[in-house]
């Protein structure tokens, strides 16, 4: 009895040693070949990644030489994982990621400088300023935005015959339309992103920014919210509505109009073919204000750049850009392609067109997630924690201000 | 020829030994040495900023005091023990008088019995979520009860609001530990002796008498090895939060487990994460010494 438990375990523990091993040796066989092999990481799944998958395919028949490989990450775990392969120099050879993220990335040293490929394959001519800057540190390209999309005011227009302009409109707007169980508008106040980016606008329409949280101007643009929040003419569960689900009540009719973002345009058409709908810059109190997002490409640090670069330089080419564009329902960040006939005669989509030209991102580099919690930390204490609108955005500013100055 | 006898001992010692190092390893890979690397990451700088290159720079007890300091380190902790002590207070009544119910022969008892385990097997996620819809201040069954019953007037928005959130998801807790408590309970109660009540009817004490004074003392290891789980099982509570509020609305339902994990994942501090992991850890620490403490006693007297 003894003996055979003796034999068998130290079965186990050779067989345990002998597949480690061999994995080993399979790895190493990969990379000999004179194949190279180049990992892709990027978060969708469904439409999105079918039309990437057929881009990759493209790229592997036209030469011999390199093999792009896509592996899917889980949106909530890119960041994760890229850190953790990061602090043992393993992170993908291409990321697709946020486009808000890409500065956190690079500061973090994820990604890798291609900022003389970009410079040399004239790839960087005609990228909107305020897109540009959002792929450089120091004036130096680590990404580029593969393609982008905003948030706007979307509304109804069985009930919203002229979309309001400013504030004050809105609300009045919002206040008519509330009645018995339907809302006039809605935009999500989540514990997240969602939130952050939902606000964000208001606050920049102020000419205000998060560095200046504790101004009059930036207090307004939430008190706007925390207005129609307390007289109910937003749903009180937004708190726990991402932008996602705020598009559900929209569809569903039971709001009038909804700050809604490009990417759910799909969706919208899919779930509600019937709904009559169109979109309008978000009211604003000094200027029309968005945020951008989307996705950007770039080269994991150390990873085998110059092979990278020729699939995304492949990817980037105008016309395939204008083709998956088309596929993916995303927009340009290349004045050039927003002004193909595509853009500029559709409805909706010239909304979208123009307010990503004029809009910015809301990276904030290695603090992007401290900030972005205390933006809607702020949100939420102001519409349900009893704060005044003034008391939760000094709080949030007195923990963004020394972050911004450090 | 001494030295031979010894030699052979310690060899037929060591082998015993050798039935060890399955579950040594085991515990030194999973569980040992995560330990010492958490605290060793408590001590130190670790940030995005670093985290990748540069030096990870000790920093003595630091990232303690600022996590102890953060005004939202002392609201977790407060919700983490309205949140334990809710919960366990709540389902272990109530899981105990579901077993002295089920402890009573009658028809379809097994089978009510395993119906009521399922609320244990459910994942969480799907808990969470379907509580999510049932507190929902629009169209929740549960406003729509309380309203028809007259008990409110106007819907209550349960998760939104920062007075009723905690309260919703003790709510929700209660209703997933009680199966566990009962099950635990129950066996519990099935070893008791059966000559005893017999000697007590015999003596004329009542149904209320014979539970204070006969079941209530009896039960007393058992109740303590329930309380003690159930402490430790409630106070780490991660995916109920996470699923259900995120930990707001505006930190209403920040709880200690979750705020480390919002350290070391959402913000990517990771010193400061470890060494709320470690505080938390202690804590939990605490509660199991209490537990020995009681159990030695018990097996003194």
């Amino acid at each position: 009895m003894n003996k055979k438990s003796i034999i068998f375990s130290t079965f186990i523990v050779i067989s345990l040693i002998l597949v480690g091993c061999g994995a080993n040796g399979n790895q190493s066989e990969g990379s000999s070949g004179d194949k190279v092999t180049l990992t892709l990481w990027h978060y969708w799944s469904g439409h999105l990644e079918e039309v990437l998958q057929s881009n990759v395919n493209d790229f592997n028949e036209t030469q011999d030489g390199i093999e792009v490989e896509l592996t899917f990450v889980p949106y909530n775990e890119l960041t994760q994982q890229l850190l953790i392969g990061a602090t043992s120099q393993d992170v993908p050879d291409i990321i697709i990621g946020g486009i808000n993220e890409v500065q956190f990335y690079a500061k973090s040293g994820i990604l890798e400088n291609i900022n003389e490929q970009v410079e040399n394959s004239g790839l960087a001519t005609g990228i909107y300023e305020n897109i540009a800057a959002i792929h450089k540190i120091d004036d130096e390209f680590h990404g580029l935005p593969l393609h982008t999309n905003a948030v706007g005011l979307f509304y109804n227009k069985d009930l919203v015959d002229e979309p309001p302009v400013n504030w004050d409109e809105l609300t009045n707007l919002a206040t008519d339309l509330t009645e018995d169980g339907k809302y006039g508008f809605s935009a999500s106040a989540h514990n997240s992103q969602h939130g952050t980016a939902s606000w964000i606008p208001f606050l920049w329409s102020t000419g205000s920014g998060v560095e200046d949280l504790g101004s009059p101007e930036a207090i307004s643009s939430l008190e706007l919210w925390k207005n129609m929040y307390d007289e109910s003419i937003m749903p009180k569960e937004i708190l726990q509505k991402e932008l996602e689900e705020v598009g559900v009540d929209f569809y569903n009719e039971r709001v009038a109009m909804i700050i809604g973002g490009s990417w759910m345009i799909p969706a919208l058409e899919e779930e509600a073919p019937d709904l009559n709908w169109s979109v309008a810059q978000i009211p604003k109190d000094q200027m029309h204000a968005s945020v951008v997002g989307g996705e950007s490409i770039a080269i994991g640090k150390g990873q085998s750049v110059d092979e990278a670069w020729q699939f995304i330089d492949f990817l980037m080419e105008p016309e395939r850009q204008l083709e998956w564009l088309k596929a993916t329902g995303n927009f340009p960040a290349i004045s050039e392609v927003a002004n193909d006939p595509y853009f500029q005669d559709d409805e909706v989509r010239k909304v979208f067109a123009e307010v990503i030209s004029t809009s910015q991102g809301y990276g904030w580099g290695e603090n992007h997630n401290e900030v972005n919690t205390a933006i809607y930390t702020a949100i939420q204490e102001a519409l349900v924690g009893g704060s005044t609108s003034e008391e939760a955005l000094k709080k949030a500013s007195e923990i963004i201000q020394p972050l911004i100055e450090e | 020829m001494v030295k031979q006898s010894e030699f052979k001992r310690i060899i037929e010692k060591s082998k015993d030994y050798t039935f060890l190092m399955p579950a040594s390893l085991f515990l030194l890979l999973f569980l040992v040495y995560p330990i010492f690397f958490n605290l060793n990451l408590s001590f130190r700088d670790v940030n995005v900023g670093n985290l990748i290159q540069g030096e990870r720079e000790l920093v003595g007890l630091s990232n303690y005091v600022t996590v102890l300091k953060d005004p939202l380190f002392v609201k977790a902790l407060a919700n983490s023990i309205v949140f334990t002590v809710g919960t366990i207070i709540f389902s272990t009544c109530i899981g105990f008088m579901l077993a002295l119910y089920f402890n009573k022969p009658f028809p379809g008892n097994k089978w009510m019995r395993s119906i009521l385990l399922i609320a244990w097997m459910t994942p969480i996620i799907i808990i969470g979520t379907v509580f999510r819809w049932m507190l929902s201040g629009e169209n929740g069954i549960i406003n729509e009860i309380l309203m028809n019953i007259g008990i409110l007037s106007q819907p209550n928005y349960w998760l939104t609001d920062t007075n009723t959130a905690l309260f919703s998801v003790i709510i929700t807790n209660i209703w997933i530990s009680i199966p566990f408590s009962m099950v635990i309970i129950l066996s519990g109660l099935q070893a008791l002796p059966g000559n005893i009540y017999e000697a007590a009817k015999i003596d004329g004490a009542n149904r209320f008498q014979q539970f204070f004074y006969i079941t209530l003392p009896l039960m007393k290891p058992t109740l303590l090895v329930l309380l003690m789980l159930g402490v430790i099982f409630t106070f780490k509570v991660f995916d109920l939060i996470y699923i259900m509020t995120a930990g707001g609305p505006a930190d209403a339902t920040q709880v200690i487990p979750f705020l480390a994990y919002q350290l070391s994942f959402g913000m990517y501090r990771f010193g400061e994460g470890a060494a709320l992991s470690n505080i938390s850890f202690i804590i939990i620490g605490l509660f199991a010494l209490v537990y020995l403490y009681f159990i030695r006693r018990e097996e003194v007297m």
